[in-house]
């Protein structure tokens, strides 16, 4: 599964369907809020733009890797302090191809997937760039 | 001819969200971004160097495909076209 979403990641579902009896390795990377004395992230994204990104992504990292499955979810919108960004799933034959698959896709997310963090605080807010 | 002008995160909050511009004395991206960042208290700062040069870090995409920075002076507009930019982004 690829996709954005402003409600909460079920991350138990998505490692169960990410499960494959081919692979050996399942790296699972989660991205969560930190608190950098704030109150809240807000998560503005340009839709069509990332998912097309994210599904090309995952399929560079599916080639590149020999990954078996990719999964990532993004968050949109407000978030607290603690809760999940992003999930990255990704599954293969062997550990390491597993490891730099994640590695890469979320490298990649954070160069150039239009996604913006704003974050919120009693101060004020502040875009994170 | 007349152009859509799309900005997202903090050059949302410059130049607003939806722009529908009409032009009639440049076709190119750069110039079309330079006149219509004048029009703004911050947006030539926001795009532009001192020196005139739109910033490598900014994003910018015609009709929903990625220009790259050197490409953006010699980049010619329609009438029609839409035009995106965004800063860098902060994803993951």
């Amino acid at each position: 599964m690829i996709a954005l979403t402003s409600e909460n990641i079920d991350i138990a579902a998505m490692i169960s369907s990410a499960i494959r009896p081919e692979a050996g390795g399942m790296v699972i990377f989660l991205g969560t809020v930190r608190d950098d004395g704030i109150e809240a992230l807000d998560l503005e994204s340009f839709d069509e733009i990332a998912l097309r990104d994210l599904k090309k992504l995952a399929a560079e990292a599916k080639d590149q890797f020999s990954l078996c499955s990719v999964d990532i979810v993004h968050r949109t919108g407000r978030l607290a302090v603690t809760e999940p960004i992003v999930v990255i799933i990704v599954t293969a034959p062997h550990r390491d191809d597993a490891f730099s698959g994640s590695r890469f896709i979320l490298e990649k997310i954070k160069e150039y997937v239009p996604i913006w963090k704003k974050e919120i605080s009693s101060t004020g807010e502040k875009w994170v760039h | 001819m007349n152009v859509t002008i799309l900005a997202f995160a903090r050059f949302k909050d410059i130049f607003g969200e939806k722009n529908e511009i009409e032009i009639s004395n440049t076709v190119l991206l750069a110039d079309i971004l330079r006149n219509f960042a004048t029009g703004y208290p911050d947006g030539v700062g926001a795009l532009f160097s001192e020196e005139g040069v739109l910033h490598s870090y900014i994003f910018v995409m015609l009709n929903r495909v990625r220009i790259q920075p050197d490409e953006v002076s010699s980049q010619v507009v329609t009438d029609g076209d839409e035009i995106v930019i965004y800063p860098p982004v902060s994803g993951g």
